[in-house]
């Protein structure tokens, strides 16, 4: 047996210049791959300016690119032997390259019998025939466009940021640019408008305009009033105000002087301090309204504090009643006592519903005597049942003790003497039925029974039976030989 | 080298030989024609589905006639029993008086079988032929007689009248290497089949090859060369039809209710080496597990009622996992 001649042959030979050219074209397809994640970066930065995009980001970015194009170029770089697959797809050989190439040069064994050999021969006499430039040609990828495209945005960019700035600077984004050369050259400098005055004309401006001018004379002239109407000299409080004011229990006023010694003048002062303002402490105290002065308290707060006055006399009438009816109230409890009691334990237990009662005692005794009319008593007890107790029985409650303030008690003892005669009549009705025998005979009123539901007849007759059968539920195929059945059953009976 | 080549070059004419003998009564057919060649020589079973009348029988015999081979022909009928085709054990008197038991070998003793209709005939006879299908032996009583190579079963199922057949079993399905489908012929041959028809002289079948001769291809053809990125292809297609969760295609979970076994992946090798070899190839390309995807593979998937309702055949599936698998770049040299 012949020794295996393993030498480079043909298909090893146009496998490694395939590899090449393949090797060659991702080189440059990865190439341009970063290429293009830099100039992204660069398009970037002319667009948005370092404003937002700071340089060093922008060489990151290409940095980044970079990276990931040798990232690619180690993981998607093909061998020999998915080359050799490649070049058999591409020229249609049906995997004879990649078979003869597999066995002669990537199989650890090496087979090198005689069908190895004679399939290696067929697969060279291929492999003279391929052209590793029409197999692998060069053809632009996908990024080398989108590089070409991303440079040309750059210098697109690049050529307006250097258009509309007189001295080229990256800081601020181009829209900004764009903006602001447009606005200016559509808004007239301060230049131009001294170059060229022109007089207004009242007569010739809108009415919109002659309108906001008016305002603004309007408003200019109450200022000047409102700073001409406030008093020069700092406020202070008279005796005669003090002596205005109702004492009142619980209202403190306290003097100017004693504000000052707690700590508000201090407040101004710290103010003062902040705002390095010596005199704002001395304004601001000045400007407190006080209630000694009359003449400086504005109509609205005059009003509030008459309203205020008139509750206050209010109240004070409102209590001094409230004593008066106490008074007379006393006096009452000691003529009807057991009343009073009667409507305590008719009552509710609660404190509150028990003061209601008590106010309700004393004012139906105060009806008694004619002193307050009986609705008071009424409204009373549904005033205290506001807490939530239960009203109707405080009011029943009022009106027992009204009663029982007329008839002085006697009415009880009429109603328990009744109660027992009828007890007694209970009982001897009930000897007397114990006691009774015999036959009892009802006599009731004769009535003819009838049904609240109409009869209905709930079944059909024997002829429609007759019409069921020749409907067609008899299929018609079978209609005849029915028919003929039933016929000879009819002629057999006969 | 030279005698390699010429090895295989007279390997290629005895295939074309015997394809053109075949051609002399089998009009068309071509694929049925290279299947049953194929299943021959890669030493496997063919199933040939198709409506009566398309030379199924004919076929058989006209192979029979141009390899030199013993055929013969068993009618499927439910009233087949297992001994009818295997054989049974009979008693042999002597002439001397003494008696002993002997075998008398059924008709399946033989090169070519032609197991007509076989979804006609009930299980158990169906069952008889799977140790002769898969290890080319009959066992009777105690004896266990080996079948003469090559041994080549072809079986026919119709696929009408479905009433009163027993469908084959899937594992028995499994060991036909290829299923054929019998197509109706083209106008243009079935004018031939007439004017052969209308002939008055039939015509005479010529040997073409012998039974060593035909063995002697067997070897040749299990030495085709097959790459590694052919073989995983071959692989993915198969993995492709199993309905598992990491299957390369969302189609055979959606359509597929079992894929194919292992047999399938050596029925596209071997039936793939074989076709390499009939076209004067000594390598097997993707091509070729693209060509034999469907008859090799047809058989051992079993669609689920999705396909069924969507009208979904299993041709129509595999020829979508095929266009869905990319060819395999194979391992890193």
């Amino acid at each position: 047996m012949p020794a295996p001649n393993l030498s480079p042959g043909p298909v090893e030979t146009l496998v490694r210049v395939c590899q090449s050219r393949v090797s060659s074209h991702r080189r440059r397809r990865e190439t341009f791959f970063a290429l293009a994640v830099a100039l992204g970066g660069v398009c970037l930065l002319f667009l948005l300016g370092t404003r937002y995009v700071p340089a060093a980001l922008a060489v990151l970015t290409a940095m980044f690119g970079v990276w990931m194009a040798l990232e690619r170029w180690r993981s998607d770089r093909p061998t020999a032997y998915e080359i050799a697959q490649q070049i058999d797809r591409r020229e249609g050989l049906s995997d004879r390259l990649a078979t003869a190439y597999y066995f002669r040069s990537v199989s650890r064994e090496r087979i090198s019998g005689r069908i190895v050999d004679l399939q290696y021969t067929h697969a060279a006499g291929a492999a003279h025939q391929v052209d590793p430039r029409s197999s692998f040609p060069k053809i632009a990828t996908r990024s080398q466009r989108t590089s070409v495209w991303l440079f040309a945005g750059a210098l697109v960019l690049f050529g307006l940021r250097a258009s509309v700035q007189t001295e080229l600077s990256f800081e601020p984004p181009l829209a900004t640019l764009l903006f602001s050369s447009w606005f200016d050259s559509r808004v007239p400098s301060p230049d131009s408008q001294q170059l060229s005055p022109v007089a207004i004309d009242e007569q010739t401006l809108p009415d919109a305009e002659l309108e906001s001018q008016a305002l603004g004379r309007k408003r200019e002239s109450a200022t000047e009033s409102l700073v001409e109407s406030l008093p020069e000299e700092p406020y202070e409080p008279s005796e005669q105000d003090e002596a205005g004011l109702p004492e009142v229990e619980g209202l403190i006023t306290l003097p100017l002087e004693d504000l000052e010694a707690e700590g508000l003048s201090q407040e101004a002062s710290v103010l003062a301090h902040e705002t390095d303002d010596p005199t704002l402490g001395e304004q601001d105290l000045g400007d407190l309204p006080t209630d000694t002065d009359g003449t400086e308290w504005s109509e609205e707060a005059q009003s509030l504090l008459d309203k205020l006055k008139q509750a206050f006399s209010n109240m004070l009438e409102t209590l001094d009643m409230a004593a008066v009816e106490s008074a007379s109230s006393e006096q009452g409890q000691e003529q009807g006592s057991g009343t009073s009691e009667e409507a305590s334990s008719s009552g509710n237990p609660s404190e509150t519903g028990s003061a209601d009662q008590e106010a309700a005692a004393e004012s139906g005794d105060a009806s008694m005597e004619g002193g307050e009319p009986g609705d008071t008593a009424g409204e009373a007890a549904s005033a205290g049942n506001t807490s939530g107790e239960d009203s109707s029985g405080n009011q029943r409650s009022g009106e027992d003790a009204s009663a029982a303030g007329t008839s002085d008690g006697s009415k009880e003892f009429v109603e328990a003497e009744q109660v027992e005669v009828f007890g007694e009549l209970e009982n001897l009705y009930m000897e007397r039925a114990e006691k009774m025998k015999g036959e009892v005979t009802i006599e009731t009123r004769l009535a003819e029974p009838s049904a609240g539901v109409p009869y209905n007849q709930r079944f059909t007759s024997h002829a429609d039976t007759g019409s069921a059968i020749s409907r067609d539920e008899v299929p018609a195929a079978f209609r005849t030989y029915i028919k003929n059945y039933f016929e000879t059953l009819r002629g057999n009976t006969e | 080298m030279v005698a390699t080549e010429s090895i295989m070059q007279s390997a290629t004419e005895q295939i074309d030989r015997v394809r053109a003998e075949i051609r002399k009564v089998i009009v068309g057919q071509e694929a049925v024609v290279d299947g049953v060649l194929n299943a021959l020589l890669a030493g496997g079973h063919v199933l040939l589905e198709g409506v009566p009348g398309l030379g199924k029988t004919t076929l058989l015999r006209a192979l029979g006639q141009a390899l030199h081979l013993d055929y013969s022909r068993i009618q499927f009928t439910p009233d087949l029993m297992p001994a009818d085709i295997l054989g049974s054990i009979v008693m042999d008197s002597h002439e001397s008086g003494a008696k002993r038991l002997r075998f008398e070998r059924g008709p399946i003793f033989a090169h070519l079988l032609l197991a007509d209709e076989i979804n006609r005939a009930t299980p158990r006879t169906q069952s008889a032929l799977l140790e002769a299908m898969q290890e080319k032996t009959v066992t009777s009583g105690t004896e266990t007689h080996n079948l003469d190579e090559p041994f080549l079963v072809m079986a026919t199922q119709n696929p009408l009248e479905m009433e009163g057949t027993y469908p084959l079993p899937e594992a028995q399905l499994d060991r036909f290497l290829l299923k054929i489908l019998v197509e109706y012929p083209e106008r243009d041959e079935l004018t031939a089949i007439i004017d052969r028809t209308a002939a008055a002289s039939n015509p005479g079948i010529v040997a073409a090859l012998n039974r060593d001769q035909i063995l002697e291809l067997r070897a040749i053809a299990s030495r085709v060369l097959v790459a590694p990125h052919v073989r995983d292809f071959a692989i993915n297609v198969v993995l492709a039809t199993q309905p598992n969760p990491g299957s390369q295609t969302g189609l055979a979970r959606k359509y597929i209710r079992y894929g194919s076994s292992p047999r399938g992946a050596q029925a596209l090798v071997l039936c793939g080496r074989v076709r390499a070899l009939m076209e004067g190839r000594l390598y097997m390309s993707q091509d070729d597990v693209r060509e034999l995807a469907l008859p090799a593979l047809r058989h051992r998937i079993i669609l689920n009622f999705d396909a069924h309702a969507d009208g979904r055949t299993e041709d129509d599936i595999l020829l979508e996992i095929l266009s869905s698998i990319a060819p395999d770049s194979g391992p890193q040299g």
